[in-house]
């Protein structure tokens, strides 16, 4: 894989913020944490948006409306990822093909209490059924040549790490109203658990080859793609397919395989920069 | 971009311009030179001392004062005053060699994208038939222009002329000129290419074919029989008979180690692009020594690591040259 270079905190007004470069493709992630009313839904867990978007100045490919469906196929991968309980929990596979031929399953069961992958939403929780953190996470692809998907996925988790949530304090004032105080001060404020975020990882298919982290060109000549979302134990989260022709059924787990060998080092080597004093 | 099997990936920390501040320190060269010479968008380029001047590309008369557009150096020829960028478009001058991909085919010419800011044109007569016939083209040559370049396909021509309003007609008069097929394509500033007497290099005990293309776009591939057997027949003059039948059959599959070589030459070529130094032969084949006795994986020639060794021993080789 091509080097990776990371930047935090790039985006003053962000909660957390980074923009991270693979070899020419550059992403800016960016995480913004508002106050807001819970999803009816799920009344004791905060919300999770996720948005991707693709600067015109990435590629002449993104001039006008291009980018939208990729960015939005982008977005869902990754707030899978990021999610599960967000979506439902089949034990089985549920493919569902979208008209811009991406197919997403996922596998994996979430278990009972917290989830098994992704973040524990539950944390962002400030008062059941009334209030909660709502997480925007919003990439802005800066420069594509190739791995887009890879880069956004490693530059949410270095977002993720630097995010600081304000410290709440919920009170009830005499009329029995809840008062929310927010905690300015910057010493004061939490870190959202990331142990358990998986990275997406993107194997593509070149001939009868398997490859990683492909540059903008070598993307041009696959045929289809395979973006495998592992955690840290190597154990897979999800997966999507892209490209024109499918993933064939034995280059599927020779693709699995690979992501799944690939990740976890990826995992440490990210986690060991962003919580190394050099950054 | 590795094959399964992957080994560690380094994460490093984002330092913005580290190239440039490599190069400096490296050159021993220091920024903010010279205010006069050089000027960004909106500096005042100084007209003192000039009565009548003629203002030239990238400047304007602002309020009464003559101010740059562009960002460059200002030049100034006679009573000329322009601004010289260092990334322009390339601008196609009669007898270039050029690198160019087809775009379209459009009556009796094929257009071709040079990267330039027009497509130029190449015509079905100014085009070398199999067998070096001379003949006129018919109607049945203008159907059958597909069975010589197809669109996408990657061409080297020859600039025939360029006409007053600036679009340019190409040339593929020679055997040595032609489709190219298998090999690694890099994208170049113009501006770092120099006009030579040679564009065509084959560098025989390498195993590699070079095109540098004057409009920026760098051609490195392995060599193949009819490539070589074209290249000796446009030194010599005339093809021979054993030649042809060389050209007749299949080139056979290039090895591991030919595509390394073609690998790091490109590398090499990469190298010399991100640090802005002229593209040319005799640099080329500095940098791809230097990365042989460096013992340098493939993949580090991009590092920092030889980026330096590059920029260090240009600076030895131009503090020599100074000293003779």
């Amino acid at each position: 894989m091509r080097p990776i270079e990371l930047e935090l905190g790039v985006i003053a007004q962000a909660a957390g913020s980074a923009r991270l470069h693979i070899g020419a493709t550059d992403v800016i992630v960016g995480v913004k944490v508002e106050v807001a009313s819970p999803s009816p839904f799920a009344p004791t867990q905060g919300r999770l948006g996720v948005t991707v978007e693709f600067s015109p100045c990435a590629s002449p490919v993104y001039q006008g409306r291009f980018g939208e469906t990729y960015g939005e196929q982008i977005a869902a991968a990754i707030e899978a990822s990021l999610a599960p309980s967000s979506r439902s929990a089949g034990a089985g596979a549920a493919a569902g093909a979208s008209t811009s031929g991406a197919a997403t399953t996922t596998t994996g069961g979430g278990g009972g209490g917290g989830p098994s992958w992704g973040l524990d939403l539950g944390k962002l929780c400030i008062s059941a059924g009334k209030t909660a953190w709502a997480l925007y996470v919003d990439a802005l692809v800066l420069n594509d040549d190739g791995n887009v998907v890879g880069a956004v996925s490693a530059a949410t988790l270095a977002a993720l790490v630097d995010t600081r949530i304000p410290k709440v304090e919920v009170t009830t004032d005499a009329a029995g109203e809840e008062e929310i105080e927010l905690d300015d001060s910057p010493g004061a404020a939490w870190r959202l658990d990331v142990s358990r975020v998986p990275l997406v990882v993107t194997v593509a298919q070149v001939g009868s080859q398997c490859v990683v982290d492909l540059t903008a060109p070598e993307e041009r000549c696959s045929s289809s793609a395979l973006h495998v979302a592992v955690n840290r134990a190597g154990q897979v989260c999800g997966a999507t397919s892209s490209g024109r022709a499918g993933v064939e059924a034995s280059m599927l787990l020779a693709m699995t395989e690979t992501a799944q060998r690939l990740a976890p080092g990826l995992w440490e080597q990210l986690m060991r920069f962003l919580q190394s004093p050099a950054r | 971009m590795a094959a399964a099997g992957a080994s560690a990936v380094t994460v490093r920390a984002l330092v913005p311009g580290a190239d440039v501040a490599l190069i400096e320190r490296v050159l021993n060269v220091h920024d903010a030179p010279s205010s006069t010479t050089f000027v960004c968008v909106g500096d005042e380029i100084s007209t003192e001392g000039q009565e009548g001047f003629l203002r030239g590309h990238g400047t304007q008369v602002v309020d009464g004062k003559l101010v740059a557009t562009v960002c460059g150096v200002v030049e100034r020829v006679n009573k000329l005053i322009y601004v010289k960028t260092l990334n322009s478009r390339y601008n196609a001058e009669q007898g270039d060699v050029v690198v160019g991909r087809v775009a379209d085919l459009a009556g009796k010419a094929w257009r071709v994208d040079l990267k330039s800011r027009q497509e130029a044109k190449l015509l079905l007569s100014a085009v070398h038939l199999p067998g070096g016939i001379q003949r006129r083209r018919n109607a049945e040559d203008e159907l059958n222009m597909r069975s010589f370049f197809r669109e996408g396909e990657l061409i080297s021509a020859e600039v025939q002329s360029v006409h007053a309003d600036g679009s340019v007609a190409l040339h593929t008069r020679s055997a040595k000129y032609g489709k190219l097929v298998c090999g690694q394509l890099l994208e170049v500033p113009p501006n770092l290419i120099k006009r030579q007497k040679q564009h065509f290099h084959t560098l025989e005990a390498l195993g590699v074919e070079l095109i540098i293309g004057c409009n920026g776009l760098v051609w490195v591939a392995p060599l193949r029989p009819d490539r070589l057997a074209a290249a000796n027949a446009a030194a010599g003059g005339g093809a021979g008979e054993e030649d042809e039948a060389a050209a007749a059959q299949p080139p056979p599959p290039p090895s591991r180690t030919q595509l390394e070589v073609v690998c790091r030459m490109a590398n090499a070529i990469r190298v010399l692009t991100r640090l802005y130094m002229p593209v040319y032969p005799a640099s080329i084949m500095a940098t791809y020594e230097a990365a042989v006795e460096g013992e340098v994986a493939l993949a580090d020639m991009l590092e920092p690591g030889f980026l330096e060794a590059v920029v260090a021993q240009e600076a030895q080789r131009r503090s020599s040259a100074m000293q003779e």
